[in-house]
């Protein structure tokens, strides 16, 4: 089955990473798409519904908090997962993300292997 | 309290760890007087600190390492031109990273609130810690060809609170 992909993150830089370690873990996407910030990625999933979001956490205009709550909000994005991917690694901050409704986490820094691990349930 | 002992570690553990992962190049800690000294033109990524504790982490190389550095983490061959914009990026993840490393490892920082990284570049850079901070500076070897230096300051006031 077609998956599509949407990498939110403030930095250019590690959108790329972000790819280019998702390449490296052998999973296959037949879209991915890329926001600067949460407004960004509002826009982009209103115009098309994505299965897999990996979302930063610090991002200006609309951080990644903020836009699990939205992206929840949203009835053409039920079944859209939310990974979120961040340097804040304490179990209280991560519990409330999950609480929000992001379905996992994944702590930078990351190898490959994590988003293999972390994102083959959704695919 | 602080333990510098134990920030050094926590330091130089962090950096390996995400040297290896995601830049793929080793770190090794050496000695201040086989470090060679930035003369052309640097680059200097901080983060500031606050909460419970207040200070700044600060990575600084040569140009030449913060691309070396850049490039690897994009999967770029050494040779291949980066963009100066995508190397003060790469610098300013570096920083961050190790900053929610030392974040994640010492309770004294737990709850601290971090900034967005700075990257500033120029030729003579150097990082001075504020008025009354104490800390450490490491030096560390990057690959075969690369250095950079590494400091964490916090203020003693702050300390005191603790
Ligand atoms: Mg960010």
């Amino acid at each position: 089955m077609s998956k599509s992909l949407l990498i939110v993150d403030d930095s250019a830089t590690m959108r790329k990473i972000i790819m280019r370690s998702v390449r490296m873990s052998g999973l296959q996407f037949d879209s991915t798409e890329e926001a600067g910030n949460g407004v960004e990625a509002l826009e982009k999933l209103k115009a098309s519904p994505v299965d897999i979001i990996l979302c930063d956490v610090n991002m200006p205009e609309m951080n990644g908090t903020e836009l699990v709550k939205k992206v929840r909000e949203m009835d053409s994005c039920r079944d859209t997962k939310i990974v979120m991917v961040s340097t804040e690694s304490s179990q209280e901050f991560i519990d409330n993300l999950l609480a929000e409704g992001a379905n996992d986490y994944i702590t930078k820094p990351f190898t490959p292997d994590k988003f293999r691990e972390k994102l083959s349930p959704f695919v | 309290m602080i333990d510098q002992e134990v920030s050094r570690d926590v330091l130089e553990h962090a950096t390996r760890d995400i040297f290896e992962m995601m830049i793929f190049m080793g770190v090794e800690r050496v000695d201040p007087t086989e470090f060679k000294h930035l003369d052309g033109n640097s680059l200097l990524g901080t983060i500031t600190f606050n909460g419970g504790i207040e200070g700044c982490f600060g990575f600084c190389c040569s140009d030449a390492s913060a691309k070396a550095v850049a490039a690897s983490m994009l999967g770029l061959d050494p040779d291949d031109e980066v963009a100066d914009q995508d190397v003060n990026d790469a610098i300013g993840e570096v920083v961050n990273m190790v900053m929610g490393s030392i974040k994640a490892a010492q309770s004294v920082f737990h709850d601290v609130h971090v900034s967005i990284p700075t990257v500033i570049r120029g030729r003579g850079i150097e990082y001075h810690p504020g008025e009354g901070s104490t800390g450490i500076v490491d030096h560390v070897k990057i690959g075969d060809d690369f250095s950079a230096e590494l400091s964490l300051h916090w203020h003693k006031h702050a300390e005191k609170k603790e």
